[in-house]
């Protein structure tokens, strides 16, 4: 199997010590190092990611491992770095990306708290009272009552549930926030972080790079495009593109988070 | 009522999985409510408030996924979990199957799609190249929607295809209307026997548009991207599209666009129209006639004299009767202009054209110079009328806003029409402004939005200005935004509103000869 991309948080003499989860195009594996994502090509690269050259990871063991083919790969660079900071152009490209989420996005994911309309496709006691806690709680985290992330981790569907996801997008609008108004942030994103923790690793993996401003590659491409305005449409259809309401919900929680920043500025966690 | 439940220990889907399968348990008669969630402590919570937290439930971690179902009696209930494990593992061995596969490359779109035979292509220009060169060794025609494609790559893509008789579209083709289906950027036109080979992107949907609005109908339109037409790639793709329409039963009339061709390119394109029988309407804009008519075909110096020449020669009427008319037309325009005019202050005289299409606003370039001298510019005719600064504009001054200075770090003008109407309205605060001029290239692809984005701006125009705000909209009445719609409101904010390039430029040229401007 060859390898075609390692993320630059990859420490290759890492220890394998077995399968977290299998889907058909990721692996997750735990490592002396922490959790390493396994994907195939068309997933995408990561700070933690073995990127395969492969579509199906379905056949997929361990053994497999030790054969993979290192002869030519390169290093995912997962930082992101502003490419202006011309405000307008960032909040123009918003609108767009919300225009996506209300057509393509799974009805079920989070973007029922950009457009209230979407709450209508909970219909059992169950996903209607989850979805009232989601919009409870991350309602109060965007104004920064921190304790709302108890109430919100670990909420959802899925190996990386609804509530993991929109914390996610937060830390990602406050770490572009602070970049764009030249802040610094990280111990506010830290704290968020360390409150998220949950016995989920996977998620935990994600909330944690996240918190860095060190992004996955479908994810980065969106940020990207938001600056660029180019490959807007193909970056935010790829990041709904896996079948998970995960891309969405993480959008969801960005716009909402960028949006409420942009409306409070550092009143809201003075 | 009766509640039940499974736990699962380690076991993990993804969210849209388990959120199916809750849809598909909620529809079995008798269940009132399903949840099939990790076991968060949150999720926990949810679970008691909905009065299906079990017992077995409570020591659940965020690593076990739970299943509960809440019926009208245990029967329902034991009935509904089986078939809930059921619909797990169906999802699980589907996914894991190929029945239910999703292409994540050219091969596993060919699994699925056998019969296709194009691709199209929008990758990171560096791989579209590779991406173009493996399709056609499937034998498949390609359109290479990407730019920044490495040039000896796209070129070894266009000689294959020349040689194999294959179309590549492309790099950095825009637009294109195959068998009916318009790809990329493209109008909702009628179908018909007139086909159309470019390497002028909204020259292709101009021409196509004024085909269809006149009774016209497209069999194909080949884009080929610009940059084919230059002696590196030697018109390749060009030529086979022309080898094409030239096979091609439905095609009647053969129309093609195009800046006037390296001599090496028409050279070739003199080969190949040498036995041609079918009538040929050349539209190489700034072009001699005599270039045009030493490939055999009718010489044209617009793109609507193209498209109304093509709408007559497949409805059979005389080149001349259509040339008569066309003259015929001139003294319309002028008095229409004439009209125009009084409505102009004294100290207005210069003419201001913010174009999103690249072809647009070199036609309208070569009208006013005829017409009214030299115009200043981004891309101009002469490099001596290069804008020193592309932000502001000089005289007369024409701008394509589809240039790479404008679109760094934002979307073509095409979609976004912020920073055009951030210069409609510095144009027109300058009070020596008499015409502004705009195109808006609707269809597929483009700003969904054009009334809501540009209206607010001519009615900003209309309180600081007395200049003329003319438009042209290129595209048809089945285009998605509804031409209709948006030509009354452009009217209803005072904008004088036509539906061709040239006739609107000739209106605009003859304001400003008119004023002495």
């Amino acid at each position: 199997m060859k390898v075609i991309s390692v993320g630059d948080k990859i420490d290759l003499k890492l220890k394998v010590l077995g399968i977290h989860s299998h889907f058909n195009h990721a692996i997750n594996i735990y490592t002396d190092k922490g959790l390493v994502f396994i994907v195939s090509k068309d997933v995408g690269s990561g700070p933690n990611s073995i990127v395969l050259d492969e579509n199906n990871l379905n056949k997929f063991t361990l053994d497999d491992i030790s054969r993979f083919d290192y002869s030519f790969y390169s290093i995912y660079n997962s930082s992101f770095e502003l490419f202006h900071k011309d405000l307008e152009v960032l909040v123009n490209n918003l609108k767009t990306l919300k225009d996506y989420l209300f057509n393509y996005a799974h009805p079920l994911s989070a973007v029922f708290l950009l457009d209230s309309s979407r709450k209508s496709n909970f219909v059992s006691l169950f996903s209607l009272n989850l979805a009232n806690q989601l919009e409870e709680s991350f309602n109060r985290l965007l104004n920064f009552d921190l304790n709302a992330i108890d109430s919100l981790k670990g909420l959802g569907y899925g190996l990386t549930p609804q509530g993991d996801d929109l914390i996610e997008g937060f830390l990602a609008a406050i770490y572009v926030y602070e970049k764009l108004l030249d802040l610094n942030l990280s111990s506010l994103r830290k704290t968020i972080y360390d409150k998220a923790l949950t016995k989920n690793k996977v998620a935990n993996t994600f909330l944690y790079f996240t918190s860095l401003g060190l992004f996955y590659e479908r994810f980065k491409d969106v940020l990207k495009a938001l600056f660029t305005g180019f490959n807007l449409e193909e970056s935010i259809l790829k990041m709904l593109s896996f079948g998970e309401t995960s891309g969405a919900d993480i959008l969801t929680g960005f716009i909402k988070g960028f949006e409420k920043l942009l409306e409070g500025g550092n009143e809201l966690w003075q | 009522m009766a509640v039940k439940g499974i736990l699962k220990k380690g076991e993990y889907y993804d969210s849209v999985t388990l959120m199916l399968v809750q849809k598909d348990a909620l529809n079995i008669p008798g269940v009132e409510d399903a949840a099939i969630v990790m076991g968060t402590l949150q999720n926990k919570s949810i679970l008691e408030n909905s009065g299906m937290l079990l017992e077995e439930f409570k020591n659940a971690t965020d690593a076990d996924l739970l299943i509960a179902v809440k019926g009208k009696d245990d029967e329902v209930v034991e009935k509904a979990l089986k078939e809930i494990e059921n619909l797990l593992r169906k999802s699980r061995s589907k996914s894991e199957g190929s029945s239910d596969y999703v292409p994540k490359s050219l091969d596993g779109a060919l699994k699925i799609m056998p019969d296709a035979n194009l691709v199209l292509i929008s990758v990171a220009g560096k791989y579209a190249g590779d991406e173009a060169i493996k399709a056609l060794s499937k034998d498949l025609h390609v359109m290479i929607f990407s730019d920044n494609v490495p040039k000896e790559k796209a070129l070894r893509a266009k000689q294959i295809g020349y040689e194999k008789g294959l179309l590549v579209m492309g790099p950095d083709c825009g637009t294109a209307i195959i068998n009916g289906a318009p790809l990329g950027f493209a109008n909702v036109v009628e179908r018909g026997d007139i086909g159309i080979v470019s390497a002028a992107g909204t020259g292709l949907q101009e021409v196509s548009s004024i085909i269809s609005n006149n009774g016209g109908g497209i069999s194909q339109a080949i884009g080929t991207g610009g940059i084919d037409m230059k002696e590196y790639y030697g018109g390749l793709s060009f030529i086979t599209g022309l080898k094409a329409l030239i096979d091609d039963d439905e095609t009647k009339v053969i129309v093609l666009i195009s800046k006037p061709p390296h001599e090496s390119v028409l050279k070739k394109l003199q080969d190949v129209l040498k036995n041609n029988k079918k009538p040929v309407v050349g539209c190489f804009l700034g072009a001699n006639k005599e270039i045009v008519e030493s490939l055999g075909a009718y010489p044209v110096s617009t793109l609507e004299e193209a498209a109304l020449l093509a709408v007559s020669l497949s409805k059979g009427t005389s080149f001349d009767k259509f040339k008569k008319e066309i003259e015929e037309r001139e003294e319309l325009i002028k008095n229409e202009a004439k009209e125009l005019a009084k409505h102009l202050k004294p100290g207005q005289k210069y003419f201001r054209g913010l174009f999103q299409g690249g072809t647009l606003a070199y036609e309208t370039e070569l009208i006013l110079t005829d017409m009214i001298g030299d115009v200043y510019s981004n891309v101009p005719l002469k490099p001596e009328f290069k804008l020193k600064d592309s932000w502001k504009s000089e005289k007369h001054t024409i701008v394509d806003l589809g240039e790479d200075e404008f679109t760094v770090g934002r979307p073509h003008p095409q979609i976004d029409f912020q920073l055009r109407n951030k210069r409609i309205l510095e144009e027109a605060k300058d009070p020596e402004v008499a015409v502004i001029y705009l195109d808006v290239v609707i269809g597929y692809g483009t700003n969904r939005h054009p009334i809501e984005d540009l209206v607010p701006t001519l009615e900003e125009v209309r309180k600081i200005s007395n200049a003329l705000v003319i438009v042209n909209v290129t595209g048809t009445d089945k285009d998605p935004q509804n031409k209709r719609a948006l030509i009354t409101a452009l009217k209803n904010a005072s904008a004088h509103v036509y539906e061709r390039n040239a006739y609107a430029s000739k209106v605009a040229g003859y304001v400003i000869k008119e004023i002495g401007g």
